[in-house]
């Protein structure tokens, strides 16, 4: 999972997967809505691995804001 | 009361943001009173579990742990403009800043097409600045195949 300087450097790299130009996301979205759920916020308490899952209860969702195409689809 | 398992994890965590650099299993279990061999089994549980975190093959040696890496990555961290290790990847790189309570964070990396630089600031989960403008993040796997083969996501 990479930064590139935009799009059109992601289109250009050597190793860019078949279909992965679906792998493009913008980072501000990225943290309004996934990097702000408690499954990054609370990583440092004390028992965030016990409740890691609770945590990430909103991570679906979140990832379909940011992205409705499969490549960005949950397990 | 934290399980076993939690506290391994929040001791690596805070290991790395303390020093940039994981604790070794030993010096766990020093830190939490417990038999050696009781850590290095809890934290090959820990890995276990399914987040993004792994060792390096073959060893008890953390290579990675979100959001930081072991191994040198494209993502340098500096907090307070103190150089502070790697970041795991560009995604991860974003969820820095949590981590750090009222320090600045930044990110300085290279384009993976050009090799020229980007680079991000942030503070308490908010983007200060990035750089270029158009900077986007890129996953070259679906997300629902990342696990077991976060590394090369």
């Amino acid at each position: 999972m990479n930064l590139f300087r935009s799009e059109e450097h992601v289109g250009r790299w050597s190793l860019l997967a078949d279909g992965a130009a679906a792998g493009i996301a913008d980072p501000r979205r990225l943290l309004a809505e996934v990097f702000a759920l408690p499954r990054y916020t609370r990583r440092l308490d004390a028992d965030y691995l016990d409740r890691v899952g609770e945590h990430s209860a909103g991570l679906p969702d979140a990832l379909r804001r940011v992205s409705d195409d499969p490549w960005w689809a949950p397990a | 009361m934290p399980s076993d398992r939690a506290s391994l994890y929040h001791q690596v965590l805070a290991g790395y943001v303390e020093a940039g650099v994981a604790p070794h299993y030993l010096e766990i279990a020093k830190t939490l009173d417990w038999p050696a061999d009781h850590a290095r089994a809890v934290l090959h549980e820990v890995v276990g579990v399914g987040l993004p975190v792994w060792l390096h093959p073959g060893t008890d040696l953390i290579a990675s742990f979100a959001p930081f890496s072991s191994l040198p990555t494209l993502y340098r961290i500096s907090i307070d403009g103190a150089p502070h290790g790697y970041a795991q990847c560009g995604l991860e790189s974003l969820a820095l800043s949590w981590l750090f309570p009222d320090r600045e964070v930044r990110i300085d990396s290279l384009c993976p097409d050009c090799g020229e630089p980007i680079s991000l600031v942030m503070s308490g989960g908010e983007l200060l600045s990035i750089s270029p403008d158009s900077v986007v993040t890129h996953t070259n796997v679906p997300v629902s195949k990342w696990r077991g083969q976060y590394p090369l996501a």
